[in-house]
């Protein structure tokens, strides 16, 4: 990441924090000013107060969260990895691309919420259904993405390699790996917003006990929305978190060209020297 | 073939996705000669360099070589649009280290010459390492111009100080007086190496021997 593309990540930041406050008081306001029915949508200092109120977050937030997000992040981490399986084979093997085209369109143009129904009539109610959609779900959106890089980070890799002749291990270290790192940054936002998505549909529809999706239904079922909109409002804050610690992802993918290619320092400053 | 040529061919096809685009290719480059490779487009060009490159690595009757082949450490190739195969990961600095990967010689002071063309600044007093540190760093590999990049990618190619230099279109997207600077360098390498060079470009050197496809 150069100065400029780090300049230009912190100006859409403060854009969107700036916006975010804009947005907030104009609902405060709104609210404060009996526009809007607190029962139904209420003020967000309530919402936050509520957030951070240490009852509500050790008898309701911590527990569905926790289950959420371990189960979004099982969903993404096996979507992408199995993705990652069906492209490096795809690349070698042409007709399993070709066999599993369709199925891939029809992931990625089927909405994520009706998917669920679709997998709970073949597999019946339960926690490996909602897991397996978001796992289908992943793929799906992960491997055209992934498609793209691998087969460009082959054809660089094939280049350098007649170029300057480098080894297999040293072509995978320099050249694969941190394509593949850019793809799981690029899919990372795409496809743990749609894991995210359907893990929580999931769990209000399969009723799946002490998660965020069966708490906000019960907790909205019985009108109480402020605890409702602190568990929303949980859940972004946590997805924002991922989504920031997505960025380290292609530095860590990164991190063993670097170092080989400073290795070769030495090589240079024993003749300078 | 004559004992003195360091690459022969006799009789060489060239074939690229299955078709034969040309037969009864042969040629001597010589110790500290250049060989220079010209053709319409399409005529096989760049398929020769491959295909030298394929018969240094397996094993191919029609080709000799007096030198063991080596890519990356005897023998260096910077292919055409070069500057499309830096890596956008990388800095210039690191992109240039790449190309001593397989090498245990480092490049010559001819080198140091046409990085200071090539970068716009004394090598030798400041050192290569820290003028390619501080290269373009605002911008990134990614975002520098196709000259630029064809620069860093034809000095990977050089730094690793081969014997024997395969260079396709080497002069495309340089300006002017690194095309000076590029000649002046190959000038210099011919006292220790030999260069098969692809080029359409009329270039003041003395090539040795000619291959017209």
């Amino acid at each position: 990441m150069n100065r400029k593309s780090i300049g230009f990540d912190i100006r859409t930041a403060l854009i969107l924090l700036c916006s975010l406050v804009v947005w907030l008081s104009a609902w405060e306001i709104f609210v404060r000013g009996g526009v809007l029915m607190s029962s139904v949508l209420p003020a967000p200092d309530s919402v936050i107060a509520t957030m951070f109120s240490s009852s509500f977050y050790r008898n309701t937030g911590r527990t569905a969260i926790l289950a959420t997000f371990s189960w979004t992040l099982l969903a993404w981490l096996s979507g992408t990895g199995l993705g990652l399986l069906l492209v490096a084979a795809a690349l070698r093997l042409k007709f399993v691309t070709q066999s599993l085209a369709f199925v891939f369109l029809a992931g990625r143009s089927l909405p994520s919420v009706v998917a669920i129904p679709i997998f709970a009539a073949a597999l019946g109610i339960g926690r490996s259904t909602g897991f397996l959609c978001a796992v289908f779900l992943c793929v799906c959106y992960s491997v055209p993405t992934l498609e793209e890089s691998m087969s460009s980070t082959a054809a660089s890799k094939r280049v350098l390699r007649e170029a300057l002749g480098l080894g297999g291990w040293q072509a995978l270290w320099l050249v694969t790996m941190p394509g593949i790192g850019r793809a799981v940054r690029a899919i990372g936002v795409q496809s743990f917003g749609i894991a995210l998505v359907v893990t929580v549909a999931g769990e209000m529809i399969l009723s799946l006990e002490n998660t965020v999706g069966d708490q906000v239904a019960k907790l909205a079922w019985l009108v109480r929305m402020v605890e409702v909109y602190a568990l929303v409002g949980w859940l972004v804050i946590c997805s924002m978190g991922l989504n920031v610690a997505t960025y380290v992802l292609p530095h860590l993918f990164t991190y063993p060209a670097k170092r080989m290619a400073l290795s070769m320092e030495s090589k240079l400053e024993s003749r300078e020297g | 073939m004559t004992r003195t040529a360091i690459v022969a061919a006799r009789g060489l096809t060239l074939r690229a996705n299955g078709h034969v685009l040309q037969s009864g290719v042969s040629f001597d480059l010589k110790e500290g000669g250049i060989l220079r490779v010209s053709g319409a487009n399409g005529a096989g060009k760049t398929t020769l360099i491959k295909t030298l490159i394929r018969s240094g690595t397996q094993a191919c009757p029609e080709v000799t070589f007096e030198i063991p082949f080596e890519l990356g450490r005897s023998v260096s190739y910077v292919p055409q649009n070069a500057n499309e195969t830096l890596l956008p990961w990388l800095d210039c600095l690191e992109n240039v280290l790449i190309g001593l990967a397989r090498s245990g010689r480092v490049a010559s002071p001819a080198f140091d010459r046409l990085a200071s063309t090539f970068l716009g600044q004394t090598v030798c007093g400041r050192g290569l390492i820290a003028v390619l540190r501080h290269y373009k760093q605002e911008v990134g590999v990614a975002d520098l111009s196709g000259g630029e990049r064809q620069k860093i990618a034809i000095l990977r190619g050089l730094v690793c100080c081969p014997r024997l230099l395969l260079l396709d279109e080497p002069f495309a997207e340089l300006d002017k007086d690194a095309i000076a600077g590029l000649v002046t360098y190959i000038r210099e390498f011919t006292a220790a190496g030999s260069i098969v060079m692809v080029t359409h470009q009329e270039m003041d050197l003395d090539y040795s021997a000619e291959v017209s496809l």
